[in-house]
């Protein structure tokens, strides 16, 4: 049944994002960028954790996740008090754009670009 | 301007044919990617992972598919084909960097690749941190009254 769910969550997520992108002057830049607020703000009010419990990995791929990681992040180390939040922010999203760039990196320096 | 601000401005300014083409692509595109890594999550987990873990070799797998298809140039038309279907999972995050730093190579490490590699990818950082920041504060607040 995860399977199914993971079909849709991630499916509607780009559809949705792709009726703003067709039908305001926004680019893609904006709109990952409002879809990753959107994020956060799904997961401090306490919607997305249950989502990615029943949706599984479609829940955990489009860019809203990255909103949601931030934000568990950011509570990580809630007995710490503002502190906590620096620490902890980046600490899931971490392993995401770290492989990001080193791949990217590595790939680029490997292809030859055409001029 | 670098080619994907350009591409950005040729999907800005296109003229609307198919519509509902578009969006059925990207739902299914999208749908199908979030299947794949529901199936790839999976077969970490047949190998003893927990799911948390495998989450993870699921997502930074994407990355490098997404990063390797981009050097090799044939992710910039899947992504024109197929547009939000690629772009909102977190391969058009991989892409956009990959796509940065194929780019500016002609410009060098420093200024070129080092200084443009988040051009596009950026803003998704900067207002992912800032909103993340805001919401641990409202959290902290909510838990102090």
């Amino acid at each position: 049944m995860k399977l199914l769910y993971s079909f849709l969550i991630c499916g509607l997520f780009c559809l949705i994002a792709e009726l703003i992108l067709d039908n305001t002057k926004l680019t893609p830049g904006h709109i990952t960028s409002l879809f990753v607020f959107f994020g956060a703000f799904l997961s401090f009010i306490g919607v997305y954790e249950p989502l990615v419990n029943i949706c599984g990995a479609g829940a955990n791929l489009p860019i809203i996740s990255f909103g949601n990681l931030l934000y568990q992040g950011a509570i990580k180390y809630n007995n710490l008090g503002i502190i906590g939040i620096f620490k902890g922010l980046l600490i899931y999203v971490s392993a995401g754009i770290s492989a990001t760039i080193v791949f990217s990196f590595i790939f680029a320096l490997i292809v030859k670009t055409k001029k | 301007m670098t080619n994907n601000e350009f591409k950005n401005l040729v999907f800005k300014y296109k003229p609307n044919e198919n519509k509902f083409k578009y969006v059925l692509v990207s739902f299914i595109v999208g749908g199908l990617i979030g299947l794949f890594g529901e199936v790839i999550t999976r077969l970490f987990i047949s190998f003893n992972i927990d799911r948390e873990l495998a989450t993870c070799y699921m997502i930074i797998t994407f990355i490098f598919i997404a990063s390797l298809l981009t050097a090799l140039g044939i992710f910039g038309n899947l992504v024109r084909k197929t547009r939000c279907g690629l772009i909102i999972p977190i391969t058009g995050f991989a892409h956009s960097v990959a796509a940065s730093f194929l780019d500016n190579k002609s410009e060098g490490f420093i200024m070129g690749m080092g200084s443009n590699a988040f051009k596009i990818a950026g803003s998704v950082i900067v207002y992912g941190t800032i909103s993340g920041f805001l919401f641990g504060v409202l959290n902290l607040i909510g838990e102090v009254l």
